[in-house]
């Protein structure tokens, strides 16, 4: 039997539920007959699977900060001005730590990745539906897409010795590179978010504070990736939760 | 915390199906993302016009489209811009952050081919488990059109896919 264009459209349809109950009961009729018929549904649902998983990767990709920002509002935005300052003197801050600025004043730069992520965290901190793209539950899959898209191998840090649940993870983009978000809150919802991005500036002895305009931050490398872990600023914890986190990660 | 922190924390979390959606239309990633910033600030205007309770999806979807027929599509075609007929390039190729990002796999290039109109349409039934009657609300075509689309573009993609396997 041919089949027509009639029948492929009512097959679409029927794979969508918009027949009505008779028409549906004549199809699945014609379909347990009809091998073509069969194999055509089949193809159409195969079809309609690889379909899907690529459309559902996108949802996958970082969201631009500029679009955050469109919905935060200005009052939330706008912080070029203070967080360029911030991160100058965090460079400062980290160059003598590892010494390779030397005496050198530091020299006014555009807005690193710390700013980018510090942005993001005011956005999503706030967030108590939606802190997350992929929750905990996918804790594998978040390793493996996330380790695929940083370019960085990491395992996530169980931190339930300082009180924080690990809520799951998303991505961010940064000065052009992707930035894992993996996502914490402690059990009066304030959020903590380790986050890292891959580098090849070598690893620091320790760590720095890295801290900007009410967000806390400390900051250190390996020889491969730039890591920082973020949390409210001022909290006493960041830098333990910070160690711990560096040897488990 | 303000009184429209709420809807601004719903219009953060519909960012990734906006942009996807946005992309059907412009098949461009920077245009799409253009066309989502757009939509978010129109949004944020026309919040008060939005009754609690209903959903907020279709409302932002239906915007996006609006704006991409009304404004930007007409502007790319005029300019020669935008509008990438996608069968004619070897992949897909959207710009995130600054940073370009193939959409590498056959499927999206396969989808991002079909002629202008499918693909949406394809995303909202297909993919996102839409119904016919709400596809047709937020694309302002017929019921029979989405119908005939969805199976044009199942056929079409179907074929694609044979022909490079």
């Amino acid at each position: 039997m041919s089949i027509t264009d009639e029948i492929r459209q009512t097959l679409s349809a029927y794979l969508d539920g918009e027949l009505d109950a008779d028409v549906a009961r004549k199809i699945e009729a014609l379909v347990a007959s009809n091998p073509d018929v069969e194999a055509e549904l089949m193809a159409l649902t195969q079809t309609d699977a690889l379909v899907k998983d690529a459309f559902d990767g996108i949802l996958a990709d970082p969201v631009p900060l500029t679009l955050a920002r469109e919905i935060t509002g200005p009052a939330k935005s706008s912080r070029w001005p203070m967080g360029a300052m911030a991160a100058s003197v965090a460079a400062l801050v980290v160059g003598i730590g590892i010494g390779t600025y030397g005496g050198l004043a530091p020299v006014p730069s555009a807005p690193g990745w710390l700013d980018h992520v510090a942005d993001y965290h005011r956005v999503y901190a706030a967030e108590t539906h939606h802190l997350v793209e992929v929750g905990a539950d996918e804790a594998d899959h978040i390793q493996t897409w996330i380790g695929n898209r940083t370019g960085v191998n990491f395992n996530i840090p169980d931190l339930t010795e300082f009180g924080l649940t690990f809520e799951g993870g998303r991505l961010l983009v940064a000065n052009g590179k992707p930035v894992a978000q993996l996502m914490y809150r402690d059990a009066a919802g304030t959020v903590f978010a380790l986050c890292f991005q891959s580098s090849g500036q070598g690893a620091t002895d320790g760590f720095t504070d890295g801290s900007r305009d009410g967000i806390g931050m400390q900051v250190w490398r390996t020889d491969t990736a730039a890591f920082v872990l973020v949390g409210p600023d001022g909290s006493p914890l960041l830098p333990s939760i910070a160690q711990d986190a560096a040897q488990q990660v | 915390m303000t009184k429209d922190d709420p809807f601004r924390g719903e219009l953060i979390a519909a960012l990734p199906k906006l942009r996807r959606f946005a992309l059907t239309l412009t098949r461009n990633g920077a245009d799409a993302d253009d066309l989502v910033q757009a939509a978010c600030a129109r949004a944020l205007e026309q919040m008060g016009r939005f009754q609690i309770g209903a959903k907020l999806e279709p409302w932002l979807y239906t915007m996006v489209r609006n704006i991409w027929i009304s404004e930007m599509r007409k502007q790319k075609v005029r300019v020669g811009q935008g509008q990438v007929v996608a069968a004619d390039t070897p992949e897909l190729v959207t710009q995130i952050g600054g940073h370009a990002v193939t959409y590498g796999n056959q499927i999206m290039d396969a989808v991002m081919s079909l002629p202008e109109g499918l693909s949406s349409v394809l995303l909202l039934v297909s993919v996102e488990g839409r119904s016919y009657r709400e596809t047709a609300n937020i694309l302002d075509i017929p019921i029979g059109t989405v119908m005939s689309r969805v199976s044009g573009a199942r056929q079409r993609l179907r074929a694609l896919l044979q022909e490079e396997a």
